[in-house]
Order: structure tokens, then sequence, then C-alpha cells
């Protein structure tokens, strides 16, 4: 059955997701295109790209791409639930230990020790995004403005956003 | 403070919804937003909780979104608050690359490919932005900075695991606190 066979693929790749984003492209590259043949890698690539353009995780619009090619909608929402699964149930029983073990001073020690290592981990998400993409002026001088533009105002962020979509239309 | 406004599903799939719908460039780039729905706006949750979210989910397999969906949604409102979260977050997706199968095949989508082009210097200003916010909260003194600052490197320089580093910093933490205490217990 195909709809069994997309769910159990993409629990499968969803449950070794660690990290997120490029980390996994190799596991779907190997699962998908190698061993079961469901994307050429032409098609791969062509979806790496749609990732990197659209909204979303990689894993999920993989998923999506995917489960519609073989399966129509009920495909790519199959496919969709069966990466998203694994990470429900393993947040889920995060969540439940956090909240139980909230008043415990060693879970509080750990967040503490933890923190510093989260800003550390985005800061190193700006820098390597920014070191593939700010490459000429006009991109700098964008970048720049929207961080003054965050740090300065109360501007909801989905509005500059919108408004790179227009300048991007513009000047790039 | 601001005023706490009730939790519901429907609240929690619209605001999931709208990160998901504007999360380009992997995952930490939706923290401005939903920092100023569930924080600012509704006033949820805190900046703090916010780092601790991303700390434990980072440990678990998935992407940021959706894994912030998960667990923001199940600690505000159970499971059911967990579902809609999730639904919403993943639902623009869903819908976008079912789109663009469908107009590839008709269209030229070159005018698409300059608005990204704008898009994604705007995405390196949300991440900094995010690292700067949270960085405000909890880099206060020499400790946090060094323990940030190395683990930025470790990623930057060697292409370090994340999830290693969140478990180094947990035992680190552990191992700085618990002697802090014995240093205050002799005392």
């Amino acid at each position: 059955m195909i709809f069994w066979q997309l769910f159990f693929t993409f629990a499968f790749i969803g449950s070794l997701a660690f990290g997120g984003g490029y980390v996994m492209i190799p596991l779907i590259d190997s699962q998908v295109v190698g061993k079961l043949g469901w994307l050429t890698s032409t098609e791969f690539a062509d979806i790496v790209a749609i990732a990197e353009m659209t909204p979303g995780p990689i894993a999920i619009n993989t998923a999506t791409y995917v489960g519609f090619k073989m399966g129509g909608v009920l495909g790519s929402v199959i496919a969709t639930a069966g990466v998203v699964a694994p990470s429900f149930i393993i947040v889920m029983i995060l969540a439940t230990l956090v909240k139980r073990f909230s008043n415990s001073p060693y879970l509080q020690w750990a967040l503490s020790g933890i923190r510093p290592v989260v800003v550390g981990l985005i800061a190193s998400a700006a820098w390597n995004f920014g070191a593939k993409t700010l490459v000429d002026l006009k991109s700098w001088i964008l970048a720049g403005v929207m961080l003054l533009a965050l740090v300065k105002t109360k501007i909801n962020p989905i509005l500059l956003i919108l408004a790179s979509f227009v300048l991007g239309i513009l000047f790039f | 403070m601001v005023k706490k406004a009730p939790v519901s599903n429907l609240k929690l799939f619209t605001i999931f919804f709208r990160v998901g719908a504007f999360t380009f460039g992997g995952g930490y780039a939706m923290l401005p937003i939903m920092q100023r729905e569930l924080v600012d706006k509704q006033g949820w949750l805190q900046e703090e909780d916010f780092v601790d979210m991303i700390g434990l989910t980072q440990s678990a397999p998935g992407p940021v979104a959706v894994n912030s969906a998960i667990y923001l949604g199940y600690r505000l409102n159970g499971l059911g608050g967990a579902i809609s979260s999730v639904i919403g977050a993943v639902l623009p997706s869903l819908l976008v690359i079912m789109a663009i199968a469908w107009a590839l095949s008709r269209y030229n989508l070159d005018l698409l490919n300059h608005a990204f082009a704008g898009v994604r210097p705007t995405v390196v200003s949300l991440i900094t932005y995010a690292a700067w916010n949270l960085g405000k909260k909890v880099v206060k003194s020499v400790r946090p900075f060094a323990m940030a600052a190395i683990s930025a490197g470790l990623i930057i320089l060697f292409g370090v695991h994340p999830a290693i580093l969140i478990v180094c910093g947990a035992l680190l933490g552990l191992g700085f606190s618990s002697r802090s205490q014995k240093e205050a217990a002799q005392q």
C-alpha cells in the first residue's frame, strides 16, 4: 500500500531529523531518491531549491511534494503527517517531563546552562545564513535597514517580509 | 506586563498558521514573529519561556517551527493545543508546495525568484534580531557570554551538532550551579 509506505518512510526520516534543515538533505536523498526511486536526482534538487524559496521546513516540503506526486492530495497529507509524527511524540514527552519537574532545582540548573548555548546557536544561524546571503552592497543595506526597523520599532515582522518581496522584485 | 488573553485552540491555529506562512530560511527567522504574537500581543509567555523552549525542542528531532508549535501548543492548551498549533504551522507549506507543483508546469516563475532574493537579507536580520533579543535576557555576565560565543564558534567553524552543545550546556549548568550551592552551604 503506497499510503502506508509514504507514512512510514517519512516517519523514519522525521525521527532522524535532529537539528532540522540542511542536516536532513542527505538522509532524504538516500531514502527517497536512492532506495525507493520516488524522485529523480533532478527533481530532488528542484525541491531543495523550492524549499529554500518558500516558507516551511525542507522535510515538510519534500514530504508534501513526494506525497502529492505518489498519491495526490491524500498522499501529501499522509506523508506530511508521517514526517511530523516522531517530533510530535518526542516533544510531547519532553513538555510533559518539563511540566512535571518544573520545580526541580536540577532542571533549573540544566536550563541555566542551556540558555546561553541557545543564544549561540541562533547567532551561528544568523552568521551562516548571512555568509550565504549577504553577497553584495544592496543585500547588506537591505539587511541593515531591516535590522534597524526590528530593533527600533514595534513593526510587525510579517510586514517587513512583505516589503522585502516588493523590494526584491524592484531591485534584485 | 501585557494582560493575558484567554487561550483558545482556534487562536493557536491562526497564530501558528501565520508563523508557518512566513518561516523562510529555516526555523529561527520565525522567532520574532512568534514572540510578537505570543509574548507581546497575547501575553501567554515570557521571553525566558522562549529560550527554554528552543533549548529543549532542539534536542528532539524535527524542524524548529514544528517543534515549537507542538511544545508551546501543548504547554498552553494541552493535547488539543498541540494538535491545533502543529496543523497551523504545517498547513501553509502544504498549500504552497501543492500550488507550486501545479503552477510550475504552467507559468514562468521568474518574478517569484526576484521576490525571494529580496526576502533572504531580511531573513538574516530576523535571525540576528532573535539572537540579540533573547541574548539580552540571558547573557548578563561573563560566563553565559563565553558559553554563547563558544557555542556559536563551534558551530560556525567546525559544524558541531546543536544537540551535542545543548547537552554540554545542560551538564555545565548542573556543574556550575551545584558548585555554587555547595559554596553557599559552607558559608
